[in-house]
């Protein structure tokens, strides 16, 4: 009897226990459990081309690539390349070749798993595509080989450093049978990814419906649904996050007053997004008669510009003055190099010393998004007597000019170091002879580029990217005026929102979570 | 009437024609759509290639012989961007724009017509005074003010209205009021004039004369008889609401085509922005042609002359 009563008794304990458990399994499972709607405000439209993350371009694009694709390797809010599809990889001795080991528990929207097939197909189909990344692609990226069920190689036609990058942003994986089915066009339309949330509806240009995947490999997201609507103007934006109808938004820096009038809106900047440099396009024609020829007129035109008062009263703070041409999370960057000292004296003795005392007649070059910085950079630069004349051509006009080099005098050009890239190859690859983006790059500098290419060993790369920086600056090719921020914002029912550092556009929804 | 109507219909087509060579011109002068399109690493021979693969590097008038051909069987080809049938681009926009046209133009007609008889009627009164400020407030407002000002009140200080979108008929509010706006003012000044016109004619002075109820004059006979010029501006100008919503769509964030042909244009989609233009302006010549061969149809004199 009294056996029993103890067996009882165990069996109650033992019944409570797993009670106890069964609950308290069921709270933290519901706690993981996303929740809650929000709604995400993009500022470009006729940007995104579908959803298909191989041709995609754009803000909206960058969040369907982050969100609803996933790629082999992720980077996150901190900055850092997380696992993705792929647990690990590896890069064997001299860029032959990147290997893979895959994640097995990945899986598509529709359920099915995730394979060395998928991989193969999405590391060779961007190239075949109309889309944005195909030419470099071609480029780099060689054959692809399935080695096992869980391990891919990718060759490598030459040394890709930026490879970290392109496939945590670029080269999603998508699922073969899927996307040989039903076509590439319809793809766009109809995708089905392995990011953490998957589409519910996309109408191009208007919105991306989506919905949180439970459980996700990676990471399953806090907000359960995500609006993500496409709104170009600016002052809309910030109507609705007034007015409560969205919970994040890009804001323009104009709006910036606005916003920190409201309590309940909070700005938080995505940082050192990239440079603005002020260029002296006639470095690249030394046959033509030009003050610029000579280091101490463009060290005039560097200290005569008011970068600090630029940022502030021009561009709200959506930017801070510069001296480096590294990003601080660049390899090789050094805190203790500051912006170049605004001194007007300075720059009015360095002219004089040049044989300039009376200045002269230039032409600054934008694009229109920089228009009122140039503006004031050209009136900062008429107070020394440099009397450059603004010139804005259209966007496409303007970026045709650069790469066919038919600009003279000034411009305020963008870069050298842009976007998130912390290796100096890919950071500076303006630096480069044959990017379309240079203008003018001297003979050492950009031998020294390419000697970058296929080094990995940080400790090389810092001494490199530090003697670039160094040459760079000394020979003044181009002056480092800001590093540009963009400013997002969120609403009172955002409890948490971070950018991936250093990129313009936003993207890992997942991270963000709400009150 | 046939050489007549040859006559207009030859003068629509050139005006079409020189049409489609100014807007094809002038889209390929604005810039370079491969430079928006390529990546900051592109070489310049990664750039000719695309420029290749898009058909770019083709001569000028090869270009425009290619899309002037294709666009009389109704193919204005694939947007640069999108990679999808233009025409398809621009029918998935049309209905948001046809709804808000519509309700703009019946918002105007609504409120222009009653508001320019009453004026009309009141002539030199207080009424009349009101009236004519609105009619000059809603042509001196521009759209983009009005708009944000609704937004601001109605959607973010009461949120009593969506401050955007498309979907709900709270949405269609503003946006209506906005663009409807300044075509009611054009309504009231025209119905208005048109009423005062007729108000002065000797039957209506007969019609009164006799006894007829004051109402039954003005708005049965009087009415009858200005409506004429009121329907033919009112025609006009729902074509142009059709064409003019851009800054309504844009500030209202309206999925509509004046939406679509100003980020075609910032996107430098030339087959996008062609087509928008060619269609536009298609519609408003032959609106006009209509009105033309309807007048010379009423009025003899004008086929004559």
């Amino acid at each position: 009897m009294t056996a029993n009563i103890k067996q009882l008794g165990l069996c109650c304990i033992t019944l409570t226990v797993l009670l106890i458990g069964l609950t308290l399994l069921t709270v933290t499972t519901a706690q993981a459990a996303p929740k809650g709607k929000a709604v995400y405000l993009v500022p470009t439209s006729f940007e995104m081309t579908g959803g298909d993350p191989h041709t995609t371009t754009g803000a909206s694009g960058t969040s369907i690539i982050a969100n609803i694709h996933n790629g082999l390797i992720s980077k996150y809010v901190d900055g850092k390349y997380h696992p993705g599809i792929a647990k690990s990889w590896k890069i064997a001795a001299g860029w032959k070749y990147m290997e893979f080991k895959l994640n097995l528990k990945a899986k598509f929207h529709d359920g099915t798993n995730v394979t060395a097939e998928d991989v193969k197909f999405s590391l060779e189909r961007p190239p075949t595509l109309k889309g944005y990344f195909a030419p470099v692609f071609k480029k780099y990226i060689g054959k692809v080989e399935i080695v096992s069920p869980d391990t891919v190689r990718m060759h490598f036609k030459r040394p890709m450093v930026s490879i970290f990058s392109n496939l945590a942003r670029y080269i999603a994986i998508v699922p073969k049978h899927y996307v040989e089915k039903i076509g590439d066009v319809e793809y766009a339309q109809k995708p089905i990814g392995a990011g953490p949330y998957k589409v519910l509806s996309i109408k191009q240009d208007v919105h991306v419906k989506m919905e949180a995947v439970n459980n996700h490999f990676r990471k399953t997201p806090n907000v359960k649904y995500m609006n993500e609507i496409h709104v170009s103007e600016s002052a809309t934006r910030f109507a609705m996050l007034k007015a409560g109808e969205a919970d994040v938004s890009w804001a323009d820096p104009p709006t910036l007053m606005s916003i920190r009038k409201d309590p309940t809106l909070t700005i938080i900047m995505s940082k050192f997004t990239y440079l603005r440099t002020l260029a002296f396009y006639d470095l690249a024609h030394p046959d033509v008669k030009s003050p610029f020829h000579d280091l101490r007129v463009r060290q005039a035109a560097a200290h005569a510009i008011d970068t600090k008062g630029i940022t502030k009263y021009v561009m709200h703070d959506g930017a801070e003055p510069y001296g480096d041409i590294i990003p601080p999370y660049g390899i090789g960057y050094d805190p203790s190099i500051k912006p170049i000292e605004f001194d007007r004296k300075k720059a009015k003795q360095l002219l004089k010393e040049a044989g300039y005392p009376n200045g002269f007649d230039t032409v600054i070059y934008s694009d229109m998004p920089m228009k009122d910085s140039t503006e004031a950079i050209a009136a900062s630069l008429k107070k020394v007597g440099i009397r450059a004349k603004v010139d804005i051509p259209e966007h496409g006009q303007w970026a045709r000019m650069i790469q066919e080099k038919k600009m003279k005098g000034l411009g305020s050009h963008p870069g050298p170091w842009w976007s998130g890239y912390n290796h100096p190859a890919p950071a500076l690859a303006q630096l480069n002879k044959t990017s379309s983006w240079t203008y003018y790059s001297p003979p050492e500098i950009a031998e020294w580029m390419e000697t970058l290419g296929d080094k990995t060993d940080e400790t090389e790369l810092r001494v490199i990217a530090r003697e670039i920086s160094k040459k760079y600056r000394e020979q003044l090719i181009r002056v480092p005026l800001f590093a540009i921020h963009i400013p997002y914002v969120y609403g009172p029912r955002v409890k948490y929102w971070q950018n991936v550092p250093g990129h313009i556009f936003s993207s890992q929804y997942e991270f963000l979570e709400l009150k | 009437m046939k050489k007549y109507i040859f006559n207009r219909l030859l003068q629509a087509l050139v005006c079409l024609l020189l049409i489609t060579i100014i807007v094809f011109g002038l889209t390929h002068l604005s810039g370079d759509p491969v430079m928006l399109m390529v990546t900051p690493e592109a070489t310049p021979d990664e750039i000719e290639a695309m420029r290749v693969s898009l058909g770019l590097k083709e001569p000028l008038y090869v270009q425009y012989w290619r899309f002037i051909s294709k666009a009389v069987i109704g193919d204005f080809g694939k947007s640069l961007r999108w990679n999808i049938a233009c025409l398809d681009i621009f029918m998935d926009r049309f209905p948001a724009t046809i709804l808000l046209g519509s309700a703009a133009m019946f918002f105007s007609a609504i409120l222009g017509i009653p508001i320019g008889i009453i004026s009309a009627v009141k002539n030199g009164k207080l009424f009349d005074s009101i009236g004519k400020f609105f009619a000059l407030l809603g042509q001196a407002m521009p759209a983009f003010w009005l708009g944000i000002m609704l937004m601001m009140f109605f959607a973010v200080r009461l949120r009593v209205l969506p401050t955007s979108g498309m979907g709900t008929w709270q949405q269609l509010v503003m946006p209506t009021v906005t663009l409807g706006w300044v075509f009611m003012s054009s309504l009231t000044r025209m119905t208005r004039s048109a009423m005062l016109d007729v108000l002065d004619s000797e039957y209506i002075k007969m019609a009164r004369t006799v006894g007829v109820p004051a109402n039954m004059v003005v708005w049965k006979q009087a009415l009858k008889n200005a409506l004429i010029p009121i329907i033919t501006i009112g025609a006009l100008n729902f074509i142009i609401l059709l064409n003019g919503t851009v800054i309504t769509e844009m500030v209202f964030n309206w999925p509509g085509v004046g939406r679509l042909v100003v980020e075609a244009i910032f996107a430098r989609d030339y087959p996008v922005v062609q087509m928008c233009v060619l269609i536009a302006s298609s519609l408003f010549v032959f609106t006009n042609l209509f009105v033309d061969i309807l007048y010379a149809y009423i009025d003899p004199r004008i086929r004559y002359s």
